[in-house]
């Protein structure tokens, strides 16, 4: 069975046949949605049942020959990391989906279809193992976020749809420029005109091409993560976007960027990585305590959480550019940690911003009173959201910067403030609607969790405690594909050969190329004549 | 059977924590139920605990120590982390004072919370702390010491913030939360280092092969001082301390059990731990125990000048623990633990014989407010009486055992030492000055002007009992470590310490530190009673003098304000900053710079659309054209 | 090979092609734009078919049949277009309808 291809499918049909529902049948609409994004939930939890761990490379392929010759094909599948991401969009979607038909907007099977339609587009993304679908995925769920913001959003909803456009636009033109000249210039390296993700692995490009090939990635991935000082789109987009809709940015389509740094940045560009690592390790950082402080100060609960966001990920870009394999798997796992908090954590903001009509931050408090599910399971997403010691984002935290502690110690360091401010601000958030005397609390107004709030909020809890009790279970998945992954920037830096744990491919092979330290000894069978005493 | 035991002393509070979380009742459930899981399950695993202590004792003390994997917790980057406990002399100890001391004032809380709101949070919440401190202490590599570490603090900062209502209760909870991240972070890049230098964060490992780090390297000298940054924020040491006294606006029993008893002497129990890393480095332990040094008088001059019971209480803790910290910093690791059990009763002991004042005054906490207890409160009276004696080091009580251990075995560790048990001999005379001015204001005298508001009220069995309990501890807890006579404590501790430094004082040293320590209780004793038992007015009469340093005591040498401009202030100023300049001007210029060019090129050529067909093809045809003409030149040059 | 001269092709293909741009050019009842639309493409059609006479290649002829195709696709969009327009009691005037101005 093609289930990755299947899983890509079922959305998209889903999706159609919600967008020729008309207006009016929303409870149609709503099972529609509903069955689609549990099919897909199915068919991705089959494709980790069916998962090997021990593989580092793409598994459960798909392929099929579509203008073989220009090399374009329909290749999906999954690796180490990327099943986990399809898992966590999957799973979000599942639990946004079925948010969203309890309460739903205007024009409701249009924002469904648009909800699936970004469903598809994402794990598409994340199961390409080709260029072109990646870039023609990358695009594609742009689309129906920008519907999303576009039509479904806050006042502004026009401004920050158009800019979010335009501006991610920008960023993903350079790669698609980039992607064209990685095929021409491999062809010329290897003679073979490919987009195969696998195959570019190991071509090897000059430092000069490598790197200004590794910036045309990076800048779409940095606008997408967004890297600080990018992120301009982001207060923005996250502000004026339906809660709903914000929490699936954050939690789900961010990741894009990270999963597009780790599986085709860092792999296929080492040098260029290698030059430009400690640049966007410094931004991260700058993005970590920035964010921080940016969210302490906030004046909305909701910028709160999206500038918290950008310290976040910060720490995911930092883990994978330090070319450290415990740093990269904590990156890995903290990508599902932040999806499954942040989502949360939007959830519950959104939960708040309904029974008070309120967004500021200083003009409510004392809800603990009146709610305590609501604040006994915030205060559980909030320690979460802060990486206290203990929780799924710690474990995270802590292996990303053991890694990059190994190699840059000084960064880790810096971004350890990130850590004290996190603290501040999500107490901040916590405190001043939860605690004090109450305030801002309009009666007549159900501020409680209701069901469908629970429905929604426990199953993330609950996944959640599960990797804060056995990060085993995902760590251990990603350790081959995270191996592979890094192994060539690794040798690119120049670290010592016992830290490079899997070897590393070369396209052409390495004895054509005239390469210093070349160990011809490693396959006698190709020296040249003479080359061996 | 020890590890199996171990599973379920370590599983029992949180189970009696969830549940109680999860009660399946809507509102507040029936308290019978409640005392039975929230009490009962502490008192299981004290009862198991003592079990475990007594197979222990069975054993060959170089068998005394018991490791358990329950299973691999994570595989990462070629450091494998096990959730795994480990029983040895020294988690021992600290189990029995955790278990024990935490029933009994669970037990005490059970009458003290019964006019509370959330009888059930307040269980759940202290169910939680004690499984926190378990997994704390129990923890057999840095990782889950660490969560063990930062699970303290949540439960610290819940029930700091107990009352969540009030702001100052909020803003404590929040500084102790955050000043315990700072302490965090010190652990974790200790952590980060040894992963880099060892490879392994498991304890066996990391202790064995600690010689790799190199004696008095900066690595090592770099991990002491990180784990002490831990140490210090947890256990309310120079600089950071200040959330400990703020820390008093939890409930009284949390007080005594996290604040006094247990949490805050996790930094000592984590030096003690790591003393293979420590007796690598002299100058970390030297740090160590000037900063024990430094603290442990500063905090007993702030003593001196406080008003509120609980306050005087919080910074005696303070000094206290300071002066476990210079004996840790010293290598006296085995007297260390010593003061810490001896601390843990008559601490306990001080904090619930004030939280029954305070209970039976409904609320009331000023020393100013009150007078001539003694006549309302019999077993509080008794009890504080006992806690006085034993934290003043008075001739026979706990206290004077087990801080004579520590002065006397100061003097023979060096210089430093030396200069540590001048240090320290001060300070006791002035614990007993501050000490027993809580008393004598509060339970000697008149009735304070006015009367009592609320009508003094004497505590039922359920506080009368635990208090009685520990009041008899504070007063018999330090004979099991006798000079001259035996020492249990340094026997059970052995098999835990091996290989760390051998400093005995001589026969002398520990005469001369006896006698004098005798002599400065009962000189401190007695200028307490010169000027606030004798004669109250002699009080007031001198309140005049050195009103500038007195203010400065009274607010803690003012680190707060210092800390309020200097750290808060200015992040705070600098956050404001970027959100209103660098935000919408410098990131949203970034962003801004695309978005206009693309608005504005599309302006211009939105005039070419006119939405008439016949331009259009007037332009198709024009444009084909141009291309024609350009071929055909093209074609005939 | 006898019959009638490639030139005399030319020449009609030409005439057409110019009656047919001018009347894009100057009508404005979409109905006889569609005509004269419908004149260009047939003009093409008719020089290729010219051609394919004068090569004695059959390709132009198929071509020519593919063109005729087309334009039929094209004339059934474009009158159903006129007649929904017509249906909504527009007038039927080309530069009238410029909603699609930007």
């Amino acid at each position: 069975m093609p289930w990755i291809t299947l899983t890509i499918l079922v959305p998209l049909a889903g999706a159609l046949l919600c967008g020729l529902l008309a207006q009016s049948e929303r409870r149609t609409a709503t099972l529609v949605a509903l069955a689609t994004a549990g099919v897909t939930l199915v068919l991705s939890l089959v494709a980790l049942g069916l998962f090997d761990r021990n593989l580092a490379d793409l598994q459960l392929v798909d392929h099929l020959d579509w203008v073989e010759s220009i090399g374009l094909a329909w290749d999906v599948g999954v690796d180490g990391i990327s099943i986990w991401l399809l898992l966590l969009t999957t799973v979000l979607f599942m639990v946004g989906i079925g948010y969203a038909c309890f309460r739903l907007p205007e024009r409701g099977p249009a924002f469904l279809a648009m909800l699936l339609l970004a469903e598809a587009g994402l794990i598409g993304l994340f199961a390409a193992g080709d260029l072109v679908l990646f870039y023609v995925f990358w695009e594609a769920m742009l689309v129906p976020f920008a519907f999303l913001i576009w039509v479904w959003g806050g006042e502004r909803r026009r401004r920050a749809g158009l800019t979010f456009v335009i501006y991610t636009m920008v960023g993903s033109l350079l790669m698609l420029v980039a992607i064209l000249a990685t095929a021409f210039i491999a062809q010329d390296i290897t003679g073979q005109f490919t987009f195969n993700i696998a195959e570019l692995r190991g071509v090897a490009f000059s430092e000069t091409e490598s790197t200004w090939l590794f910036l045309g990635f990076a800048l779409a991935f940095a606008i997408k993560l967004p890297l600080w000082p990018l992120h301009g789109w982001l207060p923005m987009a996250y502000g004026e976007a339906p809660i709903l809709v914000t929490a699936l940015l954050a939690a789900v389509m961010s990741k894009a960027a990270v999963y597009g740094m780790i599986r085709i940045g860092v792999p296929v560009f080492p040098e260029g990585a290698n030059n430009l690592a400690i640049l966007i390790g410094v931004l991260a950082v700058v993005g970590i305590v920035y964010g921080s402080l940016v969210a302490w100060r906030a004046r909305t609960m909701r910028m709160l959480v999206a500038y918290s966001s950008l310290a976040h990920l910060g720490f995911v870009m930092l883990g994978i550019v330090a070319f450290d394999v415990m740093a990269a798997q904590g990156a890995v796992l903290q990508m599902v940690n932040h999806g499954i908090i942040v989502a949360a954590a939007f959830i519950i903001v959104g939960v708040i911003n309904r029974g008070t009509g309120e967004e500021d931050i200083d003009r409510i408090g004392g809800l603990a009173a009146r709610a305590p599910w609501l604040s006994g399971i915030f205060l559980i997403v909030a320690m979460a959201s802060l990486a206290v010691p203990g929780s799924n984002a710690f474990v995270g935290e802590f292996f990303i910067l053991a890694g990059v502690f190994r190699h840059h110690a000084w960064l880790a360091v810096l971004a350890c403030i990130g850590i004290v401010y996190a603290a501040v601000y999500m107490l901040r958030l916590y405190q001043s609607s939860m605690n004090h005397e109450e305030r801002g609390i309009p009666a007549g107004r159900r501020q409680e969790l209701g069901l469908p709030d629970l429905v929604a909020l426990v199953p993330l809890v609950l996944i959640m405690l599960f990797i804060a009790l056995w990060p085993a279970s995902i760590v251990g998945g990603t350790r081959a594909s995270v191996e592979a992954a890094v192994a060539p920037a690794q040798v690119a830096a120049g670290r010592p050969a016992d830290q490079i744990l899997v070897p590393v491919p070369r396209n052409p092979p390495a004895e054509n190329l005239p390469l210093p330290g070349d160990e011809t000894a490693a396959d006698p069978a190709t020296t040249t004549p003479g080359g061996q005493p | 059977m020890a590890t199996t035991l171990g599973w379920i002393i370590l599983a029992l509070p949180l189970l009696g924590c969830l549940a109680l979380a999860l009660f399946p009742r809507h509102g507040e459930p029936p308290k019978g139920p409640v005392i039975a899981i929230g009490v009962g399950s502490i008192l299981i695993a004290f009862v198991l605990s003592a079990v475990v202590f007594a197979s222990m004792l069975a054993e060959d003390p170089s068998e005394r120590l018991h490791v358990d994997s329950l299973y691999e917790w994570i595989d990462i980057g070629g450091v494998s982390v096990d959730l795994a406990i480990r029983i040895d002399t020294l988690s021992m100890m600290m189990m029995l004072i955790i278990t024990g001391v935490g029933f009994l004032i669970h037990l005490y809380s059970v009458e003290y919370m019964d006019h509370d709101r959330d009888y059930r949070r307040f269980f759940a919440e202290m169910n939680f702390f004690v499984f926190s401190m378990l997994l704390l202490v129990m923890a057999e590599n840095f990782v889950f010491l660490i969560v063990g570490w930062g699970f303290v603090g949540i439960a610290s900062y819940l029930l700091i913030g107990y009352y969540y209502q009030q702001a100052d209760a909020v803003r404590s909870a929040k500084k102790a939360f955050v000043m315990n991240v700072i302490g965090d972070v010190g652990m974790v890049l200790a952590a980060f280092l040894l992963v880099r230098e060892l490879g392994t964060l498991d304890y066996s490992e990391v202790f064995a092969r600690a010689g790799e780090l190199g004696p008095e390297s900066g690595t090592a000298l770099a991990v002491c001082l990180l784990l002490f940054v831990g140490a210090a924020a947890k256990s309310g040491q120079m600089p950071l301390h200040s959330w400990l006294p703020d820390a008093m606006t939890g409930p009284t029993p949390v007080s005594a059990l996290i604040h006094a008893a247990t949490m805050v002497t996790a930094g000592v129990y984590l030096i003690v731990r790591c003393y293979t890393l420590f007796d690598l480095s002299s100058l970390a332990g030297d740090t160590v125990a000037v900063v024990g040094m430094v603290t442990l008088f500063l905090a007993a001059t702030v003593a001196l000048m406080q008003v509120d019971i609980k306050r005087v209480l919080a910074w005696s803790t303070v000094s206290q623990i300071g002066y476990m910290v210079m004996a840790a910093g010293l290598g006296l690791y085995a007297s260390a633990m010593f003061h810490l059990m001896t601390h843990a009763f008559f601490k306990a002991t001080l904090f619930l014989a004030a939280g029954a004042v305070i209970h039976a005054l409904g609320g009331e906490q000023s020393l100013d407010r009150m007078g001539g207890l003694r006549r309302h409160l019999r077993v509080a009276y008794f009890a504080m009486g006992a806690g006085c004696l034993a934290i003043a080091g008075f001739p026979g009580f706990s206290g004077f055992f087990s801080k004579d251990e520590i002065l006397a075995y100061s003097l023979a560790a060096g210089t430093l030492g030396t200069i540590g048990y001048v240090v320290g001999t001060v300070a006791a005379l002035l614990t007993a000055i501050y000490m027993f001015r809580l008393l004598f204001r509060a339970f000697f005298g008149p009735d304070p002007d006015g009367g009592y508001a609320h009508a003094p009220h004497p505590s039922r069995w359920w506080m009368a009992v635990p208090l009685s309990i520990l009041a008899v501890l504070a007063v018999v807890g330090g004979w099991i470590q006798v000079p001259f006579g035996w020492h249990l404590i340094d026997d059970w501790l052995a098999p835990a310490l091996v290989g760390a430094p051998e400093i005995s004082p001589s026969h002398t040293q520990e005469v001369v530190s006896l006698i004098i320590g005798s002599i400065v209780a009962v000189a401190g004793i007695a200028i307490a009673w010169y000027l606030f038992g004798a004669d109250r007015e002699r009080r007031l009469r001198l309140a005049g003098v050195a009103a500038g340093p007195r203010r400065v005591l009274e607010d803690g040498y003012e680190l707060d304000e210092i800390y309020d401009e200097a750290l808060i202030g200015t992040t705070r100023d600098l956050g404001d900053a970027l959100t209103r300049d660098f935000e919408p001007k410098g990131a949203g210029g970034i962003i801004s710079a695309p978005v206009a060019i693309v608005r504005g090129s599309a302006r211009v050529l939105r005039a070419a659309e006119s939405g008439l067909v016949r331009t259009y093809a007037f332009a198709l045809i024009a444009g084909v054209g141009a291309a024609g003409i350009v071929i055909v030149l093209a074609v005939v040059r | 090979m006898t019959g009638v001269p490639l030139a005399f092709y030319i020449g009609l293909s030409a005439a057409m092609f110019l009656i047919g741009m001018l009347g894009v050019m100057i009508r404005r009842n979409p109905l006889l734009l569609l005509l004269a639309v419908e004149l260009m493409l047939n003009s093409a059609n008719v020089a290729l078919v010219g051609f394919s006479r004068h090569w004695d290649d059959s390709a132009g002829q198929i071509f020519a049949l593919v063109v005729m195709v087309v334009a039929a696709a094209e004339v059934v969009i474009g009158l159903g277009l006129v007649v929904a327009t017509f249906r909504q009691r527009i007038e039927l005037d080309v530069d009238q309808l410029s909603t699609l101005k930007g």
